[in-house]
């Protein structure tokens, strides 16, 4: 597939996601497949090429926002180890990683932790 | 014959008022990358953006490109104002301000779109322009009150975008129909 038409895909379903969670509706599988375009479009760009690092940013951050944090995890190691990288695209696919892991902290801090005993109660 | 040339170069060179008209119907014929579906929404959401603040087609539209004043005609397809409850105020006045500078964006200085980018890329959209250089462009709209401050954020905000030769923002007000569109240039 010619990276015109990945373009094309790949504005269409960020498009279709940001429209779904306008309305409050649940866009994790329209993100999955934003992830799967712009993982191709990281394939298509080398990563010196501003369009790779833009797709390969994007992958990652679509995987997230898809809730498939070991999708995430796979592609940032990947794309962190490929050669001539630069180090300001390792600092931000760190950085998404990060800032969702804070993310999920906060969502959970109130929750009090279940110990075995109390899970056998339950 | 010196006579002759002269007028021609103050024409070209002088920082002079120019008219940019904009007719929204050719959304699509300017940025063929764009979806038929998501251009139609685009310019739908612009007018309704537009004639919820009581402007007609063929309204004037104030311009700041590059720091130059100018103005123009803003055209659109008429809105049925009886749908605009069905889609989200904020996302009228946000998209509604894409189209306007996407147009604005083809018309002043030829850039095409090559794709939308994802929230928090420092960019709502790369762009293209006649060399085949990237542009990063961000856009916001202003339903009422002016540009100004969010016109200073958003090249902020686009100037940190690391990974294309030009960045950009583009700022609509729909209020009185006013449009910015400034250029940070790469170092």
């Amino acid at each position: 597939m010619d990276t015109d038409t990945l373009n094309t895909l790949v504005t269409d379903a960020i498009w279709r996601a940001e429209e779904l969670e306008a309305l409050g509706i649940s866009a994790s599988t329209v993100w999955k497949e934003v992830s799967a375009v712009e993982e191709e479009l990281a394939k298509a760009f080398p990563v010196a090429d501003g369009q790779g690092r833009i797709a390969r940013r994007g992958a990652v951050s679509a995987a997230l926002k898809a809730g498939d944090h070991d999708r995430a995890q796979a592609l940032a190691d990947a794309y962190i180890s490929e050669q001539g990288v630069p180090r300001s695209l390792k600092t931000a696919l760190r950085a998404i990683l990060k800032e969702e892991d804070q993310a999920m902290a906060s969502r959970f801090q109130h929750r009090r932790s279940i110990t075995p005993c109390e899970r056998r109660e339950t | 014959m010196i006579g002759a040339v002269r007028p021609c170069f103050v024409l070209l060179h002088s920082y002079r008022i120019q008219s940019v008209d904009i007719d929204l119907n050719q959304l699509r014929e300017m940025h063929t990358k764009l979806g038929v579906a998501q251009a139609s929404i685009l310019v739908e959401r612009a007018a309704f953006a537009l004639e919820r603040n009581a402007h007609k087609p063929g309204v004037r539209l104030s311009m700041d490109l590059e720091r130059v004043l100018s103005f123009g005609f803003l055209a659109w397809p008429n809105a049925d104002m009886g749908k605009i409850e069905q889609h989200d105020h904020n996302r009228i006045t946000e998209d509604g301000a894409e189209a306007v500078a996407l147009a604005l964006a083809h018309r002043h200085r030829a850039w095409r779109i090559i794709r939308r980018m994802q929230r928090g890329g420092r960019a709502d959209w790369l762009l293209e322009d006649a060399r085949g250089g990237t542009v990063a462009l961000e856009v916001s709209g202003v339903n009422r009150g002016s540009i100004a401050a969010r016109l200073t954020a958003k090249l902020k905000q686009v100037g940190k975008n690391p990974d294309v030769d030009q960045r950009c923002a583009g700022v609509v007000g729909f209020e009185e129909p006013t449009a910015a569109l400034r250029s940070i240039r790469s170092h």
